[in-house]
């Protein structure tokens, strides 16, 4: 049982992984030629202070695409787990539609969606808080608005798996003993969601990192994200020994958030009360 | 019953009752389907102040949804739920004086015994010590002192029972509802619990109605028993009234068990009714109580197992008033204790089996197929209404 899994992990996750590893720790010959020497230089580079904006803006959108996501999915979630009933299946579908339309499309829709002449410039202009046509591409709200759109669904889909896993007399016995609609919701229902929560919030965030079409379509220089930067070394400069660096540095952060969140599991962070 | 209800409606509404007055909780004509399938086809009923009250019945006989409605979880079709004389009908849950010990306990597993005890103090916003007081209380109440801190899902079936208990009875509601709070345990331990939660109730003088389809917990504990079938209540009375007494076959037949045997009423003269059995054999005795039917129709006879006696050919018959059946012994099963024999009464049908129980000296004496007489005394045999319809 254990070693199709293992095989699977192998193959797709750390094989991957250690070679960008090592390639990140290789010389770059001439014309991108993969030299085996190693060397500190590529990781020297990637720590260098010059890229620290780039990495503490990739943060600050991954984390309030994040936020967002949670904010819009959360609602969703608990309408889907606790009031769709019979029609539940049906806005399942609705939820993952983004999934199967091709990302070009959806980005090119975003743009024209955006652009000067777009819906949301001509809305604006109907409702008069603007006087004359704008563009709202390359504005950070947009790329967020791009990650947002990609994402929800990684966010929306544990957390409704976890909301629907709560026994619903759990829910009956908190108003059994009082506990109004909004009560019974923070004492009991929001925290036996948490590793919903939890979970929404890893497989939002992580990606969101690592995303470089939102602000390569709807972004501009200004929102130059550390996706954006790897997959130039990748795909313009040729310069694999230095996107391999910066990947591994990526990875290295999520793991120590990872990390440390499982250690706050541990000790008990996340739980009820407790208050005597 | 419409008008009653209406007119209390109106009453309540102008000027409250004194809550002595009238019954802690009246039931009053409820219907309730789900989809097509009607779960409770009117049902009515009430519970005095410190009653301890059973709703008995088999599985999908409507008991817990009667529950659910009290509770406020289930809105009624039809028909109305007055608590201490207001009308509570569509009330949410959290507005009804009234707790309910689930059966599968719903203890919340992110709190730990103390938070999940003080739930609802906290939710009522009482100060910090006296919710510390009030949960030590109950948790001695409930035998569990010094399990504060334990987690509910650390703990055993028993334990977790103890504080779903506790944990309802903190908030000292009025009625305490409890759906087979006892049905995951194993036997010894019901035994036990049963006794406690009984000693608990009177202790505190609450009203329970306790959800059960066990005939023996329901005889065990309650002051009064309503037997459910089909979504309808077949009777309501004392544990004594419901087993001696039974309204209809069902009733005598779930409470404990009970031989129902077909039958014809054929005549009544000078207070002795004819009946004819299984279409074969006729007998005659006297009956004092109210006959189900009017003469010629068809009845049902409900005998206890228990109240048969077995004879062999030459033992001396059951002295006076009781009616003699000649049987063949067709089985007979070793319980431990006592024998239960399996008695061949008709030529004509098979169906129908007596078993009686004898004691363990008789043993060596039985042997399949011997005749025997059956003496049934004559206050022992129940005539009720025919089954179905």
């Amino acid at each position: 049982m254990l070693a199709p899994a293992s095989l699977w992990l192998l193959a797709f996750l750390i094989l991957p992984v250690a070679s960008l590893l090592i390639l990140g720790f290789t010389h770059r010959g001439a014309f991108g030629a993969c030299e085996w020497v190693f060397t500190w230089d590529n990781f020297r580079r990637a720590m260098d202070v010059k890229y620290l904006p780039i990495m503490l803006r990739t943060v600050s959108y991954a984390g309030t695409a994040t936020l967002l996501c949670l904010l819009l999915g959360y609602p969703l979630a608990y309408f889907l787990s606790f009031q769709a009933g019979k029609r539940r299946d049906l806005f399942l579908v609705l939820l993952m539609i983004p999934f199967w339309t091709s990302c070009l499309v959806a980005l090119y829709s975003w743009i024209i969606i955006l652009g000067r002449e777009g819906l949301i410039s001509h809305l604006l202009m109907r409702l008069g808080i603007i006087s004359k046509p704008a563009s709202f591409l390359g504005t950070p709200a947009a790329v967020i608005l791009g990650l947002v759109y990609f994402y929800l669904p990684f966010m929306v889909l544990p957390l409704y798996a976890a909301l629907e896993k709560i026994p619903r007399t759990y829910v009956e016995a908190a108003h059994d003993l009082g506990a109004g609609k909004f009560e019974a919701f923070r004492k009991v229902t929001f925290p036996l969601s948490m590793p919903g929560v939890m979970a929404g919030v890893i497989l939002t965030f992580v990606p969101c990192m690592g995303d470089f079409l939102s602000a390569d379509f709807l972004g501009s220089p200004r929102t130059y994200l550390v996706g954006n930067l790897i997959q130039n070394q990748f795909l313009m400069v040729q310069d694999w020994q230095f996107g391999s660096a910066l990947t591994s540095l990526i990875v290295l952060f999520l793991i120590t958030g990872l990390w440390a969140r499982h250690i706050f599991e541990e000790q008990g962070v996340f739980e009820g009360e407790g208050e005597e | 019953m419409a008008d009653a209800s209406s007119s209390t409606q109106e009453l309540a509404s102008k000027e409250p009752k004194p809550p002595s007055a009238g019954p802690l909780l009246e039931v009053s004509g409820i219907v309730k389907s789900f989809g097509r399938t009607k779960v409770i086809a009117g049902v009515s009923f009430h519970v005095a102040a410190g009653e301890f009250l059973t709703l008995l019945g088999p599985s999908g006989c409507g008991k817990t949804t009667t529950l659910r409605i009290i509770a406020g979880f289930e809105q009624a079709d039809k028909g109305r739920v007055f608590l201490k004389g207001e009308d509570v009908t569509t009330r949410p849950p959290y507005l009804r004086d009234v707790h309910t010990v689930f059966q599968h306990y719903a203890l919340f597993p992110h709190y730990n015994v103390f938070d999940n005890v003080a739930f609802g103090l906290r939710i009522q916003k009482l100060p910090k010590r006296q919710i510390k007081t009030r949960v030590t209380e109950v948790l001695d109440l409930v035998k569990l002192s010094g399990y504060e801190k334990r987690r509910t899902t650390e703990m055993s079936g028993g334990q977790m029972q103890r504080i779903a208990l506790a944990r309802a009875l903190a908030g000292r509601p009025s009625l305490l509802l409890l759906d087979e709070p006892l049905g995951a345990l194993d036997l010894k331990l019901r035994r036990e619990m049963q006794l406690e939660l009984k000693a608990i109730q009177r202790r505190l003088g609450i009203a329970f109605i306790y959800v059960t389809h066990d005939q023996d917990e329901a005889m065990a504990m309650s002051d009064r028993i309503v037997v459910f079938h089909h979504g309808r209540i077949e009777q309501i009375g004392t544990p004594s009234e419901v087993y001696r007494k039974p309204k209809t076959s069902f009733v005598a037949d779930f409470m404990g068990s009970a031989n129902i045997l077909s039958g014809r009423l054929i005549g009544f003269k000078d207070g002795c009714v004819r009946i004819r059995l299984e279409d074969e054999v006729e007998v005659e005795f006297p009956y004092a109580d109210p006959l189900p039917v009017a003469q010629g129709q068809a009845l049902c006879v409900a005998i206890r197992p228990e109240r048969i006696s077995v004879r062999y050919e030459g033992d001396l018959p059951l002295r006076g008033s009781c009616v003699s059946l000649p049987a063949i012994l067709a089985d007979t099963v070793s319980l431990g204790d006592e024998t239960q024999m399996f008695l061949a009464f008709f030529k004509n049908s098979t169906k129908t089996v007596l078993s009686a129980t004898m004691e363990a000296r008789h043993q060596n004496e039985r042997r399949d197929g011997t005749p025997v007489w059956a003496d049934i005394r004559w206050r022992d045999i129940l005539l009720l209404e025919p089954e179905g319809e």
